[in-house]
């Protein structure tokens, strides 16, 4: 009997700290952020849509929104593009050469993307020796930088997600068995060909998944633009942080929280269903095509 | 008909591509570590060697006492994440019903899908709301929070992979269900635990929107301290910080690495 009571204790005893602590910082603070949004008289106060009136009042807010599903959106594609090429040479190459490159594009992986961010300061910053190299080329005049725009917010979330972006669509293409573009190859399929019908719809889900996973912290980007982004590069995370820490109005910022998770959720909904949409599609116009036997 | 390739074949173009690829991910961070090893104190060119940059940042840098504290705090996370999520790990595939394991596994999820800006904020008014507010204890559990997901997934996917046999053996030569997790599970976990630390305290250390919202004012963590210096411009000993920074993160990388190796040749293991 001593046995079944510790062995009926021990359960809670091993879940409770990790529970505790995602209770208290992860669930109760989102229930608290759906509240709040709902409460722009302070928690004691009735609940009401003022803030989510405030939100739609004027278009400032959903501009704002739409500028920064775009640029996260833009972004996202542009990773994906930059990473597809590398991704697929790291598949077709021996365990032995790929390797020790996949370890080393850890490295700016883990590195804090604070120092990143510096690092990219620094490339685009005039007189650095990307600039120069520029300037020798003819392409930029001298002491011109990019920095303080809206493009070096976006190449910085580019850079920040390549390696990530780049690993899972690597894990994907590795299922395309090098068998199958031969047996294409030799059934007179043009490189082309075999990109969109043998590679894209094998590596595809992998590109939808690494879509998702870099489009997500790319619409709650905040530092980025403060940073790199100059007067008119302010996304909706400046003013969500702005609104919670010095406007001081935690009602208002927590309905454009909740304005851009929504948004999130909407467009990785969309493009998460696109392709088993497509099949069904595709499925649905063969069996109407199909003679009868 | 066009000509059949080896399928198996690399060719020039593709190495160049990857080359190029691999090019634009390292420049930015190359640039930082050569800039270190100059001597000018404006980020230009002409290159001349110094090591003085280096010395600076350990005689009188403002940046030691932010690095001490992220190293000791992201230490502590990563051991609290390293016992509670092995201990949540093993809970999951040894003793959860259905419903609670989704509602674990939803939580965890929540805690790394949910961009950190938003988390952090309902964080912060949540510790508000009780009287903690803005804290080393706060940042800590927010930490804490945000690193669990990943020990728990490693090392619960660690779990499922081993053989079950040797559980069986040993509970049936009469050892009791602790014993043996202590002499047999436990050393076959080991690597995947150890991953699992590591990370958290590379996630956590850089964790920079959970402690821009936690921490307590005029206490700076790493990441809070070049927040702020980046708006002052380029700063040299910032150059010889963050090539000791990378330097390190390669020995992790490398670590992280030969665990994962020792972890496949362990009899019933992966």
């Amino acid at each position: 009997m001593g046995r079944r009571l510790i062995s009926a204790m021990t359960t809670p005893v091993l879940l409770l700290p990790a529970a505790g602590v995602l209770a208290l910082m992860v669930i109760i603070p989102l229930a608290v952020l759906v509240w709040f949004s709902f409460a722009p008289d302070g928690p004691a106060a009735p609940l009401s849509f003022d803030s989510y009136a405030r939100l739609f009042g004027t278009g400032l807010y959903l501009h704002l929104a739409l500028k920064t599903l775009i640029t996260a959106g833009a972004a996202s594609l542009v990773t994906a593009a930059l990473a597809w090429s590398p991704a697929w040479v790291l598949s077709r190459l021996p365990g032995r050469a790929r390797n020790p490159i996949l370890l080393a594009i850890i490295i700016p992986y883990l590195t804090s993307y604070l120092l990143l961010i510096y690092s990219i300061f620094v490339v685009l910053g005039p007189g650095s020796p990307v600039m120069e190299f520029l300037r020798l080329l003819g392409l930029a005049k001298p002491g011109a930088s990019i920095l303080y725009s809206q493009p070096a917010t976006l190449v910085m979330l580019v850079y920040e997600n390549l390696p990530l972006m780049i690993f899972v669509l690597f894990s994907g293409m590795q299922r395309v068995d090098a068998n199958f573009l031969a047996a294409a190859a030799s059934l007179g399929a043009s490189r082309w060909h075999r990109l969109r019908h043998v590679v894209f719809p094998l590596a595809s889900p992998s590109l939808v998944s690494g879509l998702i996973m870099v489009f997500v912290p790319m619409g709650g980007a905040f530092v980025e633009s403060a940073i790199l982004g100059g007067p008119h590069g302010l996304l909706l995370g400046n003013v969500i942080a702005d609104q919670m820490t010095r406007a001081d109005d935690p009602s208002f910022g927590s309905a454009l929280s909740i304005l851009l998770l929504l948004g999130m959720l909407a467009i990785t909904g969309v493009v998460g269903g696109l392709r088993p949409a497509l099949e069904w599609l595709s499925a649905e116009r063969k069996a109407r095509h199909a003679t009868p036997a | 008909m066009p000509r059949l390739r080896d399928a198996e074949a690399i060719s020039p173009g593709m190495v160049a591509v990857l080359t190029v690829s691999l090019a634009i991910l390292f420049v930015p961070l190359f640039i930082i570590i050569l800039l270190s090893f100059n001597i000018s104190p404006y980020g230009t060119l002409p290159f001349q060697g110094t090591l003085k940059w280096y010395g600076a940042l350990f005689r009188n840098s403002g940046l030691l006492a932010p690095t001490w504290l992220s190293l000791q705090l992201s230490f502590v996370v990563a051991i609290s994440a390293s016992v509670f999520g092995t201990t949540a790990a093993v809970w999951l595939e040894k003793r959860a019903t259905r419903l609670g394991a989704t509602i674990l596994k939803v939580a965890l999820l929540s805690a790394i899908t949910v961009p950190w800006l938003i988390l952090g904020l309902a964080m912060l008014l949540v510790m508000n709301a009780i009287g903690l507010g803005r804290g080393l204890f706060s940042m800590y559990l927010g930490l804490l929070a945000t690193t669990l997901p990943y020990v728990v997934f490693i090392v619960a996917a660690r779990l499922r992979a081993l053989d079950p046999d040797l559980d069986h053996a040993a509970r049936s030569l009469g050892a009791s269900a602790f014993v043996t997790f202590i002499r047999v599970s436990a050393p076959l976990i080991l690597p995947a635990i150890l991953s699992g630390t590591l990370i958290s305290f590379m996630v956590s250390f850089n964790n920079f929107l959970i402690q821009y919202f936690l921490a307590p004012f005029g206490v700076q963590t790493l990441p809070l301290k070049i927040y702020t210096l980046i708006r002052v411009g380029y700063l040299p000993d910032l150059n010889a910080l963050a090539t000791v920074i990378v330097a390190a993160t390669c020995v992790i990388i490398l670590l992280l690495h030969r665990l994962g190796l020792r972890n496949s040749g362990l009899p019933g293991g992966g």
